[in-house]
């Protein structure tokens, strides 16, 4: 009876951590595939043709909004790095956390890139994190892939 | 002659006088509610004689039509403010934007996609400015995006109402189509050269006008339907310096394409 009720006790906790891990995960796109990290972010992910997409999370003071993050990053990208802002709007994550997005242009310095940022804000079990996904590549690269991108950011935390 | 004659001579002058003042006054009465599109052949001539080019200002009958298209406005006025809705306003947009912005060639393009992207279109494009045409409708927000384009400076935005302007054209043209119509029966009806030369002279001249007011209307339309959005492109330095303080939170600033894809000696 006690192997049984261990059993039990261990599959629930694996289910529970199986949910966990799958309600948290960052999902690659289609197209994409996992590699080693070489720029320090949680997840990163190569399409054949070399656009690059990545996923990582930091924590958030309990006092930041994803407005004070949303204005942080345009102020450093666009007023301070001359990105220009090419479609911004609000997004939702799976778990249902807001965010937003921002499709940026690059600067003529770097060639004709395209930068796909989204930021969710995410409370749970009492941390707040802001998650970062990041998309990147040449402009005829990345927007032919960018329904795919997107369908994996809102499937994403 | 005696008296009793003198008596009856004077009663029929008097009568005839009585008579031919009715038909005058009979002759004017009926001319009063003609416009110009039916005048009798004294203002026909009148209009003749000013000049074609001058329709507004020179031509009797454009005058009148002008005249009676506002009179006409008027007596319908209360029945379109009663219908509400009858008579679609007539705006025209007009913007002008300064933007500060890193890449002035890139901005141009992005501002064409945004007008493109709007049902708009440029109407012109030089080194630091662009002018988009975007339809009235999405105006404002075809602004708002611009703005986003780049760091704001200046804006300023003038709308002007030209409903009536609109609807007098209109009703000039009308009224100048009904003149040509009647003109073009009347000629059917000429049987001698020289008014048949009169009239084919004040229908050329009609012609015309409808020509100009039509060409007119056309004008205040386009420019109704879309409207007019001046961006002027003030370049800024590529990359800033970093003169403010760095934000407490490092991983922003390892974001962006430099970074991502290890270009940032590039920059």
């Amino acid at each position: 009876m006690i192997a049984l009720l261990t059993r039990a006790t261990h599959g629930a906790a694996l289910v529970i951590l199986a949910f966990l891990a799958t309600s948290c995960a960052s999902i690659v796109p289609d197209g994409f595939v996992p590699v080693a990290s070489r720029y320090g972010r949680d997840l990163e992910a190569l399409s054949a043709d070399g656009a690059l997409y990545t996923a990582t999370s930091h924590p958030s003071p309990e006092e930041a909004t994803l407005e004070f993050w949303t204005i942080a990053v345009k102020r450093e990208l666009v007023e301070r790095r001359g990105y220009a802002i090419f479609m911004e709007g609000d997004v939702r994550a799976k778990s249902g956390a807001p965010g937003y997005e921002l499709c940026l242009r690059t600067p003529a310095s770097l060639g004709d890139q395209r930068y796909l940022l989204t930021l969710f804000l995410e409370s749970r079990w009492g941390e707040n994190r802001v998650h970062v996904i990041e998309a990147a590549g040449p402009t005829d690269l990345v927007d032919p892939k960018l329904p795919a991108i997107r369908e994996a950011i809102r499937a994403s935390y | 002659m005696n008296p009793l004659c003198r008596w009856r001579g004077a009663v029929a002058h008097a009568w005839r006088s009585g008579l031919c003042l009715a038909w005058s006054a009979l002759l004017l009465a009926c001319a009063v509610p003609y416009d110009n599109a039916s005048a009798p052949a004294e203002s026909m001539d009148r209009a003749a004689e000013s000049s074609a080019d001058g329709f507004v200002s020179n031509s009797f009958s454009a005058r009148e039509s002008r005249d009676l298209s506002f009179d006409h406005d008027k007596d319908a006025a209360p029945s379109s403010s009663t219908a509400g809705s009858e008579i679609e306003r007539r705006l025209v947009h007009i913007g002008a934007l300064t933007l500060a912005v890193p890449d002035a060639s890139g901005a141009r393009v992005q501002l064409a996609e945004l007008a493109i992207g709007l049902g708009g279109y440029v109407q012109s494009e030089r080194d630091a400015a662009i002018v988009l045409r975007i339809p009235s409708a999405r105006f404002r927000e075809g602004l708002e995006s611009a703005a986003k384009v780049g760091r704001e400076l200046s804006r300023r935005i003038d709308v002007q109402d030209v409903t009536e302007q609109y609807v007098d054209l209109e009703l000039r043209v009308k009224n100048a189509r009904a003149l040509r119509d009647r003109l073009e029966a009347l000629l059917q009806k000429c049987d001698d050269v020289k008014s048949a030369l009169e009239v084919e002279r004040e229908l050329t001249r009609v012609r015309l006008e409808i020509e100009q007011l039509e060409a007119q209307l056309r004008a205040l339309g386009q420019r109704s339907s879309f409207g007019t959005l001046e961006v002027e492109l003030r370049q800024i330095a590529n990359a800033p310096p970093r003169s403010t303080a760095t934000l407490p939170f490092s991983w922003i600033g390892s974001l962006g394409v430099e970074n991502l894809l290890g270009r940032g000696g590039e920059e």
